[in-house]
């Protein structure tokens, strides 16, 4: 009996060894197995590229009943949004259902595997939480949209001036005219030589100040000043004097300037070297003030010698033809022109009836002679020059020679100028730096620079200078726009009366320009006695702007707006403002973040 | 009577405390084992993770140059870089002869790749379900299946699940990396 029981015992340990055995058996084949067969997952993108499918594919790409049940319920904005933009939307519609529901059309592309979440800002859109967290990725992207069904009543408005009063400029500027004042070999022939303009100032404008700049064809030559008939107190000098202080002088309206040159000390001429200017500053309420140029009338001039007047044309555009018509006392006339400082023989005319006319044929004629055209004369300056009888410098006091009113060049071109809705706006442009002295203030190297608005349109840059040239020189000239070379000698001719330059807006440019004037020795500019001014357009109309939730505040933005492009020299007195309400104003959303996380 | 009663029951809790110390005692070796074979072999483990990591990130881009072919290729790239798979550069990448792609993935290690959709459909390459090692790739001659890799008889693989669109669908693009 106890035998019997201990072999029970030995039984039971036996038993429990090969339970043991099993076990560890067991274990260490499911964990080989397990170890085996599993590949290791790498889930670092899902997130990032769940987001970035769902923002590029786009709703009317994909063939899904829920978005066309969407589509069908008007909770879609815009197909061409994408998928993310959408669930946006629907969230920021407090469509949360809607979101949740478009949400769950997509994520079934996430392997079943991996928990999930969408969110936007703090709210979740969608979660499976059913996978226990041990690796997250997690990605975003900031999205925005049109929200619907969230509009409002707006206003836009847009403002122009009808009324406005402009600080503007008008400058009359001298041609070079000569006629001898004294007699061959010397003294005084005593010959008046009378050059007379008229100009006209603006009505309804106001004068601020004037200044006239009067230089003599040589620089002993006497000379007196006249304004609508009455002398100018101080303007009796020799070779250039600058007039002050005039005001008084002048009307609203038409006025007559005269100059009275004569013989002085040696000097052969008198006359004007093309460097006088009169320059009057004013306001007015006339808003276009720059016309079309196309006829260029020639100042009155009288003389007992024979006369040499040379009239300066400079046309913003395409000359299409010219004709040139002089009323003048004299028994012919010869014109030329002059381009690069080279002249030009056109012909000489017997004056009949006081008459002498060159017809456009003629004038090509001449110029094709020359192997010019029309497109070498535009955009720049050129001259044409008229001798009224035989020129001489010295000459005895003779028979009255005269260019009378009604004396003129008449050019049809094709303006570069669109003025129609703008305010024209003629400035002075000082003097920005000088150097090297070629004789007194005469200077060799000079700048102007001057500002160009985004706002504005240039038109030109106009520049009337006071040359001195070493005659038996041959300076080398060099004239520059933003370090753009406009002429240089040598390569083209030397410009021996460098009286005028000027050039169009396609060598300017918005900001700050520069206008440069470079010579070796033997010529130089006074900066002082020269006068270079720049025209501009300024819009006088402002666009439709913001939407603004109330009208006053919507045109009190237009009429801003407005003020600023008009800018200091110009003071709108009447802006009109049109205001649009518009209804249906849309709403944005966002911009907000939505995040997308993947674990597993 | 009661003296044998007590005698038995001594037997049957010895058993039980034998039994479970072998149990500890083996289950403790096996780990201290399998602990010397992972680090041991860690390092391939980080190698094929590196591998498939450079190798789907590069698969979601355009590749280079642009508008690569098999001929030219420099780095393999099957999107418009828009999440979006282009249709000639996976027909390209099929015509890259198994090793020589695999020098151009820059690995040692061999690789299927194949497209699923959200139903476990497994989406045809041209004629084939999958590009890759050859042993695992299979004709489509039926219905495409999942590639089995065991048949590769893999000591360890790495997977990696891309996301892209074709075709106006979502599809998941999968990779395997094994040695």
């Amino acid at each position: 009996m106890i035998k019997y029981k201990k072999k029970k015992g030995v039984f039971f340990s036996v038993d429990a060894i090969i339970a043991a055995s099993i076990l560890l058996l067991v274990v260490v084949l499911v964990i080989s197995t397990y170890k085996n067969d599993r590949p290791t997952l790498v889930v670092n993108h899902l997130s990032q590229d769940m987001l970035m499918s769902l923002a590029e594919i786009k709703l009317y790409e994909l063939n899904n009943s829920y978005v066309n049940q969407l589509s069908d319920g008007g909770y879609i904005v815009s197909l061409n949004d994408s998928v993310i933009e959408e669930v946006g939307e629907l969230w920021a519609g407090r469509n949360f259902e809607q979101a949740r529901n478009l949400s769950m059309e997509f994520v079934k592309y996430i392997p079943k595997n991996f928990g999930y979440s969408i969110s936007i800002e703090d709210d979740i859109i969608v979660e499976n939480n059913s996978i226990p967290l041990r690796t997250l990725s997690s990605s975003m992207k900031i999205i925005s949209g049109i929200q619907k069904n969230r509009t409002s009543t707006g206003y836009v408005a847009k403002a122009y001036t009808s009324k406005a009063k402009k600080n503007n400029t008008l400058i009359i500027k001298g041609d070079i005219i000569s006629s001898s004042v004294r007699k061959n070999p010397s003294g005084n022939n005593q010959n008046e030589v009378n050059v007379t303009f008229d100009f006209t100032i603006p009505n309804s404008s106001t004068l601020l100040g004037s200044y006239w700049f009067i230089e003599a064809a040589w620089t002993d030559t006497k000379f007196k000043a006249y304004l609508n008939g009455q002398f100018i107190p101080g303007s009796d000098a020799s070779g250039e004097k600058l007039l002050l202080f005039f005001n008084s002088y002048l009307v609203i309206g038409n006025n007559t300037a005269t100059v009275l040159y004569r013989f002085g000390s040696s000097g052969d001429e008198g006359g004007d070297d093309g460097a006088t200017h009169l320059v009057i500053n004013y306001t007015t309420t006339e808003l276009n003030t720059l016309f079309k140029n196309e006829r260029n009338s020639f100042y009155k001039v009288n003389s007992n010698t024979s006369i040499r007047y040379k009239k300066p044309i400079f046309i913003a555009g395409k000359i299409n033809s010219m004709t040139v018509n002089l009323s003048v006392i004299a028994p012919t006339v010869g014109l030329s022109y002059i381009y690069n400082g080279e002249n030009y023989s056109v012909s000489l005319k017997n004056v009949v009836g006081n008459k002498a006319q060159w017809t456009n044929t003629e004038i090509v004629d001449a110029l094709n002679k020359h192997n010019h055209t029309y497109t070498n004369l535009s955009n720049t300056y050129f001259w044409f020059q008229a001798d009224l009888d035989e020129y001489h410098s010295r000459e005895n006091l003779g028979p009255q020679r005269a260019v009378l009113e009604d004396s003129f060049i008449d050019v049809q071109y094709d303006s570069n100028l669109n003025i129609y809705g703008h305010i024209d706006m003629t400035s002075v442009i000082n003097i920005d730096n000088f150097n090297t002295s070629l004789q007194g203030d005469f200077y060799r190297n000079l700048e102007w620079r001057f500002n160009i608005s985004n706002s504005t349109i240039p038109v030109n840059l106009d520049s009337q200078l006071a040359w001195l040239y070493f005659v038996s020189e041959d300076p080398a000239q060099s004239i520059t726009s933003n370090s753009k070379i406009l002429y240089s000698h040598p390569f083209s001719p030397l410009i021996k009366e460098l009286a005028r330059f000027g050039y169009v807006k396609d060598n300017m440019i918005n900001g700050t320009n520069s206008y440069a004037l470079s010579f070796s020795y033997g010529y130089a500019i006074n900066p002082h006695n020269s006068l270079v001014s720049k025209t501009v357009l300024i819009p006088i109309s402002v666009g439709y702007g913001d939407t603004f939730q109330n009208l006053t505040n919507a045109t009190s933005d237009a009429s801003n707006r407005l003020m600023a492009l008009l800018g200091d020299m110009v003071s709108a007195t009447e802006i009109n403002t049109d205001v649009i309400t518009l209804s249906n104003v849309p709403s944005m959303w966002g911009p907000v973040t939505v995040e997308m996380r993947v674990w597993q | 009577m009661g003296k044998s009663g007590l005698t038995k029951a001594q037997v049957f809790y010895s058993d039980f405390v034998v039994g479970t110390l072998i149990v500890v005692t083996a289950i403790l070796i096996y780990y201290n084992y399998i602990g010397y074979i992972t680090a041991q072999n860690s390092g391939s483990l980080n190698d094929l993770i590196t591998d498939i990591n450079t190798i789907s990130s590069n698969m979601i881009t355009a590749g280079s140059p642009e508008n690569w072919t098999s001929s030219n290729v420099q780095r393999v790239g099957l999107t418009n870089n828009k999440q979006r798979l282009s249709y000639n550069n996976i027909a390209e990448f099929e015509n890259i002869a198994y090793n020589e792609s695999r020098k151009i993935l820059s690995t040692r290690f061999d690789y299927v790749l194949y497209f699923e959709r959200w139903d476990g459909t497994i989406i045809p390459i041209e004629n084939k379900c999958a590009i890759g090692n050859p042993i695992v790739v299979t004709d489509n001659t039926t219905t495409c299946q999942r590639p089995n890799i065991t048949l590769a008889n893999p000591k360890r693989s790495v997977k990696d699940i891309r996301l892209a669109i074709y075709d106006n669908e979502i599809l998941q693009m999968i990779i395997y990396l094994w040695e």
